[in-house]
């Protein structure tokens, strides 16, 4: 093989390699960011969903006490499944374009009502007069306590995100199709071309492992700086939210890129023993 | 030997393009995506250094202590000066003083801090007002459905023992008012010159919902230790 043969082989693994780079990348973001499964997860492996509810609680049953409620009975108007399944509700509109705001998914006039309820049952056991004047300030409560539990089972920017990614999801689908398409163009044309038949393993074990390095390295960097911690969140529930989510992607992308050396690694392994084989059966 | 040199020669030069073939990819391509975001890259560092702090947090929040404290009898180390540098200042979220008004049902433990949080344990010292002694206001707020529920049975000449942590105060009731809550700070003065305590809860007493007025209950010092504040070796006040 010419020294010019040997630097057409490694730029066109190099340009194989760009080409599952891009893909990986691509199939990375349109299995993470635009998809809404993805994020219910990763809220739920972060333990979000209680970390929230708890937060939730504890701002609700600061207003028992002034209000004149039992503690414990505001937390009971609305249960902790009650609650992931309206975070989860949200989130899912956020990725349905039939929603302009994921938020109106949240039952507020029920949950007004609940709390409603809760504070007149209190008012009737502690035998006060219900009047204009009661029930209005019963009303006031109710008003804070629901717009309160919106407030939390909200995500911020979900609406934006959910919106992004779905306008982003059918872009990155050509992309992916147009890289893998090309790819396997560049295959087809390698093995179709006789100079280039013998090389094609090789070829595709050096775009593979390159392929894998390039998904690694970035991520790694990110691993072990544990830049991400650093995050400026005030909250502990969206900072947990925020974390596990650029954490997930992050891991994904390392383990993506481990699998292409892998793989790559592997090609070459074939490749050597096909080379081994052939050289015994010509000796 | 001279083909074991070349054996090993041609092993070196297979890792190498194993290896490192893969991370000459890397920087060329790392470099490429760089210069196609230059522009951005900067816009990005600063939102970066925005988004992104020295240190992880960590999420303390206000910690309500329920550690048990001595407080100073009623009747003890009543008319003497006690120098700043005895007393053991409260951190916020801690007990400090109880405080009893006879007859009413008053007799609790009293939290230094007025945080929603520290006055669902018990009355909060506002921490903007002095502490007993110190010659100006103690601004002490409860809830009316618990702690302060029985300040509704207090009378003008009262007396309201309150015993902290370095000394045993009195005071006699002078005042009693109903303000708007948006209107409260008519009821108080932070900055008088004399020892007084403003205890105050929501009103109406018995009503379900938030109360849009305030009940004050002022008192003024009748008995307790003073607090010598001047600095003891210089002799220079603080």
């Amino acid at each position: 093989m010419s020294f010019l043969d040997r630097i057409s082989s490694v730029l066109l693994s190099f340009l194989l390699a760009l080409f599952v780079f891009i893909a990986a990348i691509c199939s990375v973001v349109r299995l993470t960011f635009c998809s809404p499964k993805f994020m219910v997860s990763v809220l739920d492996n972060q333990n979000y969903y209680n970390v929230i509810y708890d937060e939730y609680c504890e701002a609700i049953e600061q207003l028992a006490i002034p209000a004149g409620v039992a503690e414990g009975e505001f937390s009971k108007a609305v249960s902790k499944a009650e609650f992931e399944n309206y975070i989860k509700d949200i989130i899912f509109a956020a990725y349905d374009s039939s929603y302009k705001y994921a938020g109106n998914t949240f039952p507020y006039e029920e949950i007004h009502s609940r709390f409603h309820n809760v504070m007149l049952n209190t008012a009737n056991n502690a035998g006060a007069t219900v009047d204009d004047e009661l029930l209005l300030g019963i009303d006031n409560v109710s008003t804070l306590l629901a717009n309160s539990a919106q407030q939390f089972t909200d995500i911020p920017f979900i609406d934006t995100i959910g919106k992004y990614g779905l306008e982003i999801s059918n872009y990155l689908e050509y992309v992916i199709l147009g890289t893998v398409l090309t790819f396997i163009l560049f295959l087809a044309l390698l093995l179709l071309t006789k100079k280039w038949r013998n090389q094609w393993l090789s070829i595709i074990a050096l775009a593979l492992r390159s392929s894998g390095a390039m998904l690694i390295v970035a991520p790694l960097a990110v691993l072990i700086s544990n830049v991400i911690k650093y995050l400026n969140v005030d909250v502990k529930s969206l900072y947990l939210f925020a974390v596990g989510y650029a954490e997930t992607i992050v891991w994904i992308l390392l383990i993506m890129g481990i699998i292409l050396f892998i793989l790559g690694t592997l090609s070459q392994i074939i490749k050597f023993i096909n080379y081994i084989g052939t050289k015994k059966i010509r000796s | 030997m001279k083909s074991d040199l070349k054996l090993k020669s041609k092993i070196f030069q297979r890792l190498a393009a194993f290896f490192g073939l893969p991370l000459i990819f890397v920087f060329i391509s790392y470099f490429v995506i760089f210069l196609i975001f230059n522009p951005i890259v900067a816009p990005m560092m600063s939102l970066g250094s925005m988004l992104f702090g020295d240190k992880i947090p960590t999420f303390s929040s206000l910690e309500v202590s329920d550690d048990d404290v001595t407080f100073v009898n009623v009747g003890e180390k009543q008319d003497t000066v006690i120098h700043v540098s005895e007393i053991k200042f409260p951190k916020v979220g801690q007990k400090y003083a109880h405080i009893t008004i006879p007859n009413t049902g008053v007799d609790c433990d009293v939290y230094y801090g007025d945080a929603m949080k520290i006055i669902r344990k018990g009355p909060g010292q506002f921490e903007g007002s002095k502490l007993p002694g110190f010659g100006s206001t103690t601004l002490v707020a409860a809830h009316v459905t618990t702690h302060f529920k029985g300040l509704q049975y207090v009378n003008i000449g009262d007396t309201i023992y309150y015993t902290t942590t370095y000394g045993a105060y009195e005071y006699e009731v002078t005042d009693i008012l109903v303000v708007n809550a948006k209107n409260a700070k008519v009821a108080y003065d932070l900055r008088a010159d004399y020892d007084n305590l403003v205890l105050y809860t929501c009103y109406p007493f018995h009503a379900v919902a938030f109360r849009a007025e305030r009940y004050f209950v002022c008192a003024k010092m009748v008995s307790g230790p003073k607090i010598d504040v001047v600095e003891k070796e210089e002799g220079v006040a603080k």
